[in-house]
């Protein structure tokens, strides 16, 4: 027989030593990216980009686009990414095998010809079918590689290795860039004093139920759904507060697949993408940034708080379940691979603090959840519930996730304000209480089923269908 | 007192708890609290906010109307005057606005109008407010004052001289494109002052400042290629490339002797760009002892100016990568074309 009394003093003990960690941990996320927005907004009041569309100084980017069955909607990208505010850059999309008719619209739409010039390996990919260029002067700055699937890192490391430029930006070629995009992103790399800048990423935002037309957002709405509302709030709480929090004590760990950009030196040093893990963005990033420590190089990753680039979340349960499920997945897998740097104080704010953090609040933190859930199930079927502690524990719980939300919508309405109506912020806040409650429970059993799937050597994607935004 | 003993009796009851419970109960009541503040603040914030901009609005209105009737009414009063510098003192946001509005103006106008503006704008006080921001303000006050001053081209060298070697970048940026902007001639005199690097950013603006914001006759960039910061120094080689300074090819052959390999590098590019042929033996002469980042321009200077036979009695150690492609492509290219 349990001793349930025990038990609870226990868990009581735990759970109070982990909501004070949380709580400490909140509150220092949230001073740290109230410095770090306050600094942007000063260090950008009188910002001026004119000059950087008309040097001729400004480093050249090679956009790195993987596409994999993007039929529908790949030419609509491709014609937006083409008009993007830029002076230099060359746009590869990497055709991975796609099964649908994909390439042969390229082919036709932009008159695309085989390119013959000599390429170098740097990394190994599958097997490179063909390079295209377009005859048209237009499109001279499009490539398109054709090769056999290989998933994303694979055709990442492929369009690493054509590319021409010091920079690349890596991008999924679904998501909307706003026009300045690689103007804001390529900023701290322009900015660079002792340090080297290895790489740079944004926010990402949720275009789902905005105004897009021709591949650029014309309008932002927030979101009709609430499933999509929840995931607002979430990227909110992950963007405004954790990585700007991470990146003013220099500990982020990730760079959003979506959207990032790198030097492509360092890149192919540190050994390009993993394509054994499908967290490969936030595995890159660990790894070059490990590179960087052991070779003693001063360095940084820089992060735009700006809204760069917008993204259609999953409304359909299934497929956010998959992305959940592929989000866990990388996060173990790369925990696991950079096992060494946990609690290592040679890692300075890596070893000591992110990767601590990741491991114990976004990796373990479900399981957790999961595994208390459980235990209490066992105590309502065994009537031992102690019903007068589960309720404030509940509530305790129930007030901080909503306190931790609500103060995400104040950095969003400090910074950027990108919802600008009354009556958006009521119902942000109105989503902010029942997310806890109608939408938590499902994307911490989705991370559960993900770590499931990683112990039992369950891997791939998922197939991610997007409603699409052509209007 | 009905009230206070409810409250007795809860507080009561609240002691009785135990030390989990009341635990959470505080906490909870807390977390609870600061939602509502959070709420409440985050609600307030975006109605100031709404208020800002129709106040903004009306305050643009209102001040263009003023500085219109200064530049283009032929009997401008003193009343008229003071009326505009009463209503500076407004507020805070008004000054904001009307520092705006000068910028816009300035935009908008040339020749006689703009010194009429300048006039103005020091006659209404707020040039000295500025000066009094560059004295003792914010940094970030400060920027924006030094962007204005520039802007306006209101002279005040001596104030600006220090910020040169601010600690804050942002500080030093705009102090080095005042004194471009408000330069007659010589506008590159400042680089002497610097003591910290220039940064790509820096650099691209000094260059559109110099195109696009500078009227005097275009400097001299040679001056400037043994600044003792190699950032300065790369900066100017790059200029004598943008603005085809092919009087200043002799001062840069000597620099292909440079130790720094980002120099050189520059130099090859430039003399490339410039299609100075006659310096590839030159560019050649010390290629087994230079970095592979300038092999690489060389082998692209020899692509554009040299033929495939040239390229093929490089002899170059292929061991690197970068180079190799660069090379093969180089090959490529000449094949094709010949």
């Amino acid at each position: 027989m349990i001793n349930v009394d025990l038990l609870f003093s226990i868990f009581s003990w735990l759970f109070i030593l982990y909501s004070v960690i949380v709580y400490v941990g909140y509150l220092l996320a949230s001073f740290f990216s109230f410095l770090e927005l306050r600094d942007y907004k000063q260090n950008n009041a009188i910002e001026n980009e004119v000059p950087l569309l008309k040097t001729s100084n400004l480093p050249a980017i090679s956009i790195l686009a993987p596409a994999y069955n993007e039929s529908v909607t790949i030419i609509e990208n491709v014609r937006s990414l083409l008009t993007l505010n830029y002076s230099a850059f060359e746009i590869i999309i990497i055709n991975d095998g796609s099964t649908d008719d994909s390439l042969e619209k390229l082919i036709t739409t932009f008159q695309l010809k085989l390119d013959t010039s000599p390429r170098y390996n740097f990394m190994h990919t599958a097997k490179v079918r063909a390079v295209y260029k377009s005859k048209l002067s237009s499109f001279a700055s499009l490539v398109v590689i054709d090769k056999e699937n290989g998933g994303k890192a694979d055709a990442l490391n492929a369009g690493v290795n054509l590319a021409k430029h010091h920079l690349v930006c890596c991008i999924d070629v679904d998501c909307v860039l706003e026009q300045d995009a690689l103007v804001k992103l390529v900023k701290p790399f322009l900015n660079a004093t002792k340090r080297k800048v290895i790489a740079a990423g944004g926010v990402i935002r949720i275009a789902n139920s905005c105004v897009i037309e021709d591949g650029k957002l014309v309008k932002v709405e927030l979101p009709k759904s609430f499933i999509a509302r929840a995931q607002l709030l979430e990227y909110f709480r992950a963007f405004l507060m954790g990585r700007m929090a991470w990146s003013r004590i220099d500990g982020l760990l990730i760079i959003s697949g979506a959207f990032g950009m790198f030097d492509k030196n360092l890149v192919i040093e540190a050994g390009g993408y993993n394509t054994d893990t499908v967290g490969e963005d936030m595995e890159l990033l660990v790894r070059m940034r490990k590179m960087m420590i052991k070779q003693k190089i001063p360095y940084e990753v820089g992060f735009i708080p700006n809204p760069l680039c917008w993204t259609e979340v999953p409304e359909d349960l299934t497929i956010l379940s998959k992305q959940r499920n592929r989000w866990a997945r990388g996060c173990a897998e790369t925990l696991w691979i950079h096992r060494r740097m946990l609690f290592n104080p040679y890692y300075k704010t890596l070893g000591l603090l992110s990767t601590p953090y990741w491991f114990f609040f976004e990796w373990l933190a479900p399981l957790i959840e999961f595994i208390g859930i459980l235990f209490f199930l066992y105590l309502i079927f065994t009537e031992q519930v102690n019903w007068m502690y589960s309720i404030s524990f509940f509530i305790v719980i129930y007030f901080l996730s909503v306190l931790f939300s609500i103060t995400a919508i104040f950095f969003e309405e400090y910074s950027f304000q990108q919802y600008k109506n009354v009556k958006d912020i009521f119902k942000l806040i109105l989503a902010s209480f029942l997310e806890p409650l109608c939408y938590h429970p499902l994307v911490m059993w989705y991370s559960v089923r993900g770590n499931i799937d990683l112990f039992s050597r369950k891997k791939g994607w998922g197939k991610m269908t997007r409603k699409g935004f052509t209007k | 007192m009905k009230i206070v003993s409810l409250l007795k009796e809860l507080w009561a009851s609240f002691n009785g708890l135990p030390f989990f419970v009341k635990f959470n109960i505080t906490a909870g009541l807390l977390f609870f609290f600061m939602i509502v503040f959070l709420v409440f603040f985050i609600v307030s914030l975006r109605y100031r906010k709404l208020l800002i901009v129709v106040k903004r609005k009306s305050f643009e209105k209102e001040l263009a109307n003023m500085i219109n009737e200064y530049l283009f009414l032929d009997e401008y009063s003193e009343k008229q005057r003071s009326t505009f510098i009463t209503y500076l003192k407004k507020d805070q946001l008004a000054r904001e606005v009307a520092l705006e509005q000068f910028l816009i103006f300035t935009e908008n106008f040339t020749g006689e109008y703009i010194e009429r503006l300048k006039f103005f704008f020091e006659e209404v006080g707020l040039a000295n407010y500025l000066f009094n921001v560059l004295a003792k303000g914010k940094w970030v006050d400060q920027v924006k004052a030094i962007h204005i001053l520039s802007e306006l081209k209101i002279k005040n060298d001596e104030l600006m001289v220090p910020f040169l070697k601010h600690k804050r970048q942002k500080i030093k940026e705009q102090a080095i494109l005042y004194f471009i902007k408000t330069a007659n001639d010589k506008p590159l005199e400042f680089l002497e002052e610097l003591t910290q690097e220039l940064t790509l950013w820096e650099q691209i603006h000094i260059e559109h400042s110099l195109r696009y914001s500078y009227i005097g006759e275009v400097p001299n960039f040679a001056t400037y290629i043994n600044h003792k910061l190699t950032s300065v120094s790369i900066f100017n080689i790059r200029m004598i490339r943008l603005f085809n300074q092919y009087e200043s090819i002799e001062q840069l052959m000597p620099k292909l002797n440079e130790g720094n390999q980002a120099i050189k590098k520059e130099v090859i590019r430039t003399l490339t760009t410039l299609n100075v042929s006659n310096a590839l033996p030159f560019i050649l002469q010390n290629l087994k002892d230079d970095g592979f980042l300038v092999q690489k321009e060389i082998i692209k200077a020899i692509s554009q100016m040299g033929d495939y036979q040239m390229l093929i009695n490089l002899n170059l150690n292929l061991d690197n990568p970068y180079l190799e492609l660069a090379f093969q492509n180089a090959k490529y290219n000449l094949k094709s074309t010949s």
